[in-house]
């Protein structure tokens, strides 16, 4: 029998509207004429639920006044949904699902105590909308919609004309916080939970059936009805799957001490992995928590089995469908040195990092692309495709697009799937995005994890650059919170990365030694001396303007040196709050200062003595240019600078802002 | 060591603390003090290696005067 079926049989009879209203109306007027009664009695207790009820049932609050909004106020609200909300992710019947109620009711709802009812993570829902669902004709309605599927949820809304920023009246529709029903089993569990309390005493006739009619609608053997009507079904990495709701509840209605030592050995049911049921039961979350009012054990123990079986990978990452993956040619020195000392027994996974940690030790950010984004023939050579043959160890400068698909075409070679994409400068994913288009990065998938893979999160702080001196890698981003598989990940990740800075040594890099030597060195120095003494900001501000003085550099050099100095230099402690590097860039005009002809890249170094938050007013401004000029300025000026776009912030992805200036919205920004 | 060509003031830095270092016990901590700092002073643009408040330190137990230290700091780094 269908749910739709099953609702309407509960009725004894079927009525028309009209009939249907004449009884709602002379069963309301006679207890209207009670109430009456009892209103013009002294001692009529007008705060009594059941009294309160009786005003629900008249379409009244509590102050008397009506719940609902007049038709000019709904329609204006409806007209309004109607023209922002987006038309696909309409369902049908979705102006069926709003009731709006008046202002003068809206303080009302939102004043109503949250019902505690059912699991921390279940949707909640005032103690006032779950009694006009039983007590109201006008909300049983509505919930008798829900019930039957046509419509997705109740939503109580206000709608009122405001004055918009520029002074043109505007309307302003929302949803009461607290007052949607969600679904079937909300209402039910709030139900039972306000039973409990006893909150819903002395309940007409009419209110005990429509509680009745709900408590079947959700009941257990409703939901073994459904399911032997309704097989589920999902798809799951390609494979169709049909399972049956009873068995799944049967699998999960256990004692939880029972349950979770189960999961100690494979679980699940048969035809299914462990991954699949786990996904399986996510993807159909809505009809075990929403629909139907299954027992709180199997709930709970669904939870737990979707927490801890890893089943993030499914569905995702299936296959490779990258069209520029024959076009991706890899120099014959890279990539001997790509794959040079990876070990012969590598999983998937040990290869996959192995060649990322080595991708990133070989080879460098081209800064020259950053600054001229790809204009003036600036770094323009990584825009195309076939650049990438001319990458080797030696001719290392290579930016995201070369960077991501160097890695992509090494990882099928071992046989693995992976999916690139690309984001503007918000981070917003691009659709059908050209090579050479925004910020490129991937991700692949080995046995059941999606890992990320993004070699030049930040120009300046890049895996590029952390990986020369054997620092932690942040571009690499394991897709799960399943602790078991982050460990087995965080292992390998670890065990790759320093089977090659071992590699490195035994090879005698010039740069890995060093920095080693030097390590051991200053341990050595701080075991036998002991504190050391905090040099001031301003001493240590001093000190790095006078190395530009005498450094000699020019063009980004001089942004990479200052990037050097600044982090040998100033430590944790005054980042964020009182020291900050930014790169800059600045066009540099023809004599008729019509066309771009070059770029400059710059740097603003900011100082305050306190918090560039707390006491912005002190804030100090040093601009560098790039012959290493500088110009100490306040932030009022910088400001017009900026405005003006005279200097517009190479922001890139992650690089920081200057404080206590304020960027325009059309500020250029440039990826990286 | 490095074999890059060090700035003279590193040079004779360097070979002050090896000096020291002669003066003491090879167990003391003295001793080793100066030859680690003798050891970073041999690697080219040590300072951009090390924390500045370090090689303050450094400068410091070398009897650099303070009001120096920036100057040096800057050729070092």
């Amino acid at each position: 029998m269908s749910l739709k079926s099953f609702i309407k049989s509960k009725f004894a009879k079927e009525t028309s509207p009209a009939e249907a209203q004449d009884s709602a109306s002379e069963e309301q007027t006679n207890e209207w004429d009670s109430l009456t009664e009892i209103a013009q009695n002294p001692e009529a207790d007008t705060n009594s639920p059941s009294y309160q009820r009786r005003l629900r049932e008249k379409g009244l609050n509590s102050k008397g006044n009506s719940i609902f909004a007049d038709e000019r106020i709904t329609k204006m609200g409806m007209d309004d949904l109607n023209q922002y909300l987006v038309p696909q992710d309409r369902i049908p019947n979705w102006q069926e699902q709003f009731i709006f109620v008046s202002d003068e009711d809206f303080e009302e709802l939102h004043a109503s105590p949250v019902v505690e009812a059912g699991f921390k993570t279940d949707k909640k829902i005032n103690e006032e909308t779950v009694i006009r669902a039983i007590s109201n004709e006008v909300f049983f309605d509505k919930v008798q919609m829900l019930l039957e599927g046509e419509i997705n949820m109740v939503s109580q809304m206000t709608s009122r004309e405001i004055e918009g920023f520029d002074g043109v009246p505007e309307v302003d529709t929302v949803s009461v916080t607290n007052s949607s029903i969600d679904s079937p089993a909300q209402l039910m569990r709030s139900l039972d939970k306000l039973q409990q309390d006893g909150k819903l005493e002395d309940l007409t006739e009419t209110e005990a059936k429509r509680i009745q009619i709900i408590r079947e609608a959700t009941s257990l053997e409703a939901f073994w009805n459904y399911c032997e009507d309704n097989p589920l079904a999902d798809k799951l990495d390609g494979k169709d799957v049909q399972l049956n709701g009873n068995d799944i509840l049967d699998f999960f209605n256990k004692n939880p001490d029972v349950f979770l030592a189960a999961l100690n050995e494979k679980s699940t049911i048969d035809g299914v992995s462990e991954a699949e049921l786990a996904k399986f039961v996510e993807d159909h979350s809505d009809l075990f928590n929403n629909r139907f009012c299954l027992p709180d054990v199997a709930r709970n123990n669904m939870s737990e089995y979707c927490r801890v079986i890893n089943h993030d990978f499914i569905n995702k990452v299936m296959e490779t469908n990258e069209p520029l993956l024959e076009k991706t040619k890899i120099s014959p020195e890279l990539h001997s040195a790509l794959t040079e000392g990876m070990p012969e027994d590598a999983t998937n996974l040990d290869k996959a990092l192995f060649t990322y940690i080595k991708l990133c030790k070989l080879l460098s950010y081209d800064g020259r692309y950053m600054a001229g984004y790809g204009e003036d023939n600036l770094g323009a050579v990584h825009n195309d495709i076939s650049y990438i043959e001319q990458i080797t160890p030696e001719n290392n400068r290579a930016v995201c697009y070369e960077l991501t698909m160097i890695l992509g075409k090494m990882l099928s070679e071992y046989g693995i799937n992976f999916e690139v994409s690309h984001f503007d400068s918000s981070g917003r994913k691009l659709k059908d995005a050209e090579y050479g288009s925004g910020h490129a990065n991937l991700r692949f998938r080995c046995d059941d994890m999606i890992v990320g893979a993004d070699t030049v999160k930040e120009v300046y702080r890049s895996d590029l650059t952390a990986a020369k001196v054997n620092a932690p890698l942040s571009g690499l981003k394991l897709m799960t919170d399943n602790e078991e598989t982050r460990a087995r990940f965080d292992e390998s990740y670890q065990k790759m990365y320093d089977l090659i800075n071992q590699q490195e040594t035994e090879a005698g890099s010039p740069e890995a030694e060093k920095q080693k030597r030097i390590t051991e060195a200053l341990n050595e120095y701080a075991e036998s001396n002991g504190g050391f003494e905090k040099i001031s900001l301003q001493e240590k501000k001093q000190t790095l303007l006078n190395i530009l003085k005498h450094n000699g550099l020019t063009d980004i050099d001089v942004s990479v040196r200052l990037y050097q100095l600044f982090s040998a230099m100033f430590s944790k402690e005054y980042d964020m709050q009182q020291a900050n590097i930014s790169v800059v860039r600045r066009d540099i005009y023809d004599d008729e200062g019509e066309n771009v002809i070059d770029v400059a890249v710059e740097t603003v170094l900011s100082f305050n003595d306190t918090s560039f938050y707390a006491n912005p007013e002190n804030t100090e401004h040093f601009y560098v240019t790039n012959e290493s000029e500088v110009y100490e300025t306040k932030s009022g000026e910088l400001q017009e600078v900026f405005d003006d776009e005279q200097l517009t912030i190479v922001s890139g992805m992650h690089l920081r802002p200057v404080p206590n200036i304020n960027f325009p919205s059309s500020v250029n920004s440039r990826n990286a | 060591m490095d074999n890059q060509e060090l700035p003279q003031i590193q040079v004779e830095l360097r070979d002050k603390a090896l000096a020291l270092a002669k003066n003491y016990d090879e167990t003391s901590n003295e001793f080793k003090k100066y030859n680690a700092i003798a050891k970073i002073l041999s690697e080219s643009n040590c300072f951009s290696y090390i924390p500045m408040e370090r090689a303050y330190a450094m400068l410091r137990d070398l009897g650099v005067e303070e009001d120096k230290f920036g100057e040096v700091y800057g050729k070092l780094v």
